[in-house]
């Protein structure tokens, strides 16, 4: 689906990628989690073909992406952080640009729109900008193109709504589609992605599954004065900690902990996650 | 279906265009017709009511290429937006059809409104105008080969290929960095024009008008030398060179453009 080789990649003279190289399936909810300025919406752009590489390729569905064929675009939807929506209503949007992919269901985008509780008659510039964010959701889950990219999709939702978009984006997922979410909020991938991106000093320092990271580490809490940790935080019960997972048990995986973990350049921990095979 | 150009997406990029923009080409048909009407007027108010066909050429040549050229500097503004320009890249359609759709509204489409928007106003300007009972006031005729009207469609071309150029080369105040590129340019030519032809010629006085006309003195005998109709054509035929240029470096500069 998509493969990145050697992509390197920055603005001016400043590098934000070097030699990165990933390989994304269809069939997973990817959540590409980073901090501000390590580039997430830069790699995004690299796989809608929005940026070009310095060197390396980015292909996608067999395509460069540099060359942003109609073939290509046709099977990609992305969903940017700051959206821009025509003096239209989201029928007439529909109608407009729907037909461009082959794959679009108005049906689909009006129930989406329903259930988000967006009203489709309103002219889509006099809504709010978290109702244009879900029109914008809605239209890219109903093209069915077999790439969805979303930066920073939560932005401007509120919780319910929030909610309501884990809930509507693990509903269409499909075993051909590949969704990819970027965000600095990473609670709210909680029980949504499948696989887990970590961008960190210009490369992905981690891409594994959840059943993966869960398999090789716990996330539990322990006795403030417990040493038996790869990485913890202090909180009013005593520790937050990641620890080996030695004993084939299962626990949650806490996003955040593992984020904040790895963005210490916690290298034990980021040794044993990329470790092949169980522990 | 064709990576490159397929009628039936071109016809609904071309539809969608249409729907997303109409209110905003309304409105600036509105505008031209404003301008349009206070040029004509002016010169019907400042001679006693008369309006000649010079004049109303004046008004057509102008009022075409200053708006047209500012409309065009406008075209390709999404993409200096980049709320904007991540819809018109990703959007399923070649780089060809998107290129197209402008061009085609910035330079056909602007000319055949203008000429209907310019006949409307004049027609209504001369109608309402009181020119003495012995000269009456008539009406241009934009394909009458002597009153030239026709040269506005030639500086147009020009014009537009410079603006539509600048409309993708620049992210912002396109009109502005293109007319200062234009006049960069202009300033130039006029500028080693004369050096140039001053030593094909080899003659130190020598005084010229950029693909017009130079003149200089020879044994006391003042000599003006012109371009030929032949020159002229070759002249035309070297603009049209240039707009192609400016248009194919405005399509490749789209391919390209990243944000």
């Amino acid at each position: 689906m998509i493969e990145l080789s050697q992509l390197t990649f920055g603005y001016g003279k400043q590098k934000l990628f070097d030699n990165l190289t990933l390989s994304l399936k269809p069939g997973h909810i990817y959540g590409l989690l980073g901090m501000n300025g390590a580039g997430k919406s830069t790699l995004l752009k690299n796989i809608a073909g929005l940026v070009f590489p310095w060197s390396g390729t980015c292909i996608v569905n067999g395509v460069n992406a540099d060359k942003r064929l109609p073939s290509f675009l046709q099977e990609l939807f992305f969903v940017p952080e700051e959206i821009y929506l025509p003096s239209v209503n989201a029928k007439q949007f529909a109608e407009s640009t729907g037909h461009f992919y082959p794959n679009f269901d108005f049906g689909q985008f009006i129930n989406i729109l329903t259930e988000f509780d967006v009203p489709i008659d309103k002219l889509l510039t006099k809504l709010s900008f978290g109702q244009q964010k879900k029109v914008i959701i809605a239209f890219g889950l109903s093209t069915n193109t077999s790439l969805l990219i979303m930066d920073e999709p939560t932005n401007g939702l509120d919780i319910p709504s929030k909610a309501q978009f884990r809930k509507i984006i693990a509903s269409a997922l499909t075993e051909d589609r590949c969704v990819i979410i970027s965000t600095h909020q990473v609670r709210d991938l909680d029980n949504l992605i499948d696989t887990v991106l970590v961008l960190h000093n210009r490369q992905i320092v981690l891409a594994s599954s959840l059943d993966e990271i869960a398999d090789k580490v716990n996330f539990s809490s322990i006795s403030i004065d417990s040493t038996d940790h790869i990485y913890a935080e202090e909180n009013i019960s005593g520790l937050h900690a990641i620890t080996k997972n030695t004993n084939g048990s299962y626990t949650k995986v806490d996003m955040e902990l593992l984020f904040n973990a790895i963005i210490s350049n916690n290298t034990q921990l980021i040794e044993i996650l990329n470790k092949p095979g169980h522990e | 279906m064709s990576n490159t150009f397929n009628l039936t997406r071109f016809i609904r990029l071309f539809k969608k265009h249409t729907l997303e923009h109409a209110k905003t080409y309304l409105l600036s048909t509105g505008v031209l017709a404003g301008v349009t009407a206070i040029g004509l007027g002016l010169f019907v108010v400042t001679n006693g009511g008369r309006l000649a066909i010079p004049l109303q050429n004046i008004v057509f040549i102008y009022v075409l290429t200053l708006a047209g050229s500012i409309f065009t500097s406008l075209v390709f503004a999404d993409l200096g937006d980049k709320r904007k320009a991540n819809q018109v890249l990703t959007l399923p359609a070649s780089h060809l059809e998107k290129f197209l759709v402008t061009w085609i509204y910035s330079f056909v489409i602007y000319q055949l409104l203008f000429i209907g928007v310019f006949y409307v106003v004049d027609w209504v300007i001369i109608g309402i105008s009181h020119p003495p009972a012995n000269d009456p006031n008539k009406m241009i005729n934009i394909f009458d080969l002597e009153q030239r009207a026709y040269m506005a469609f030639i500086v147009y071309a020009i014009f537009h290929g410079f603006t539509l150029w600048g409309a993708i080369f620049f992210e912002k105040l396109h009109f502005i960095k293109t007319a200062f590129i234009f006049f960069i340019y202009v300033l130039v030519f006029t500028v080693i024009n004369t050096p140039m032809l001053q030593f094909i010629i080899g003659k130190n006085d020598l005084r010229s008008f950029v693909f017009q006309q130079f003149s200089f003195t020879d044994n006391k005998r003042g000599w003006d030398i012109w371009a030929t109709d032949n020159m002229n054509h070759t002249t035309l035929i070297v603009f049209a060179i240039a707009v192609i240029i400016l248009w194919l470096s405005a399509f490749f500069r789209l391919k390209e453009k990243e944000i």
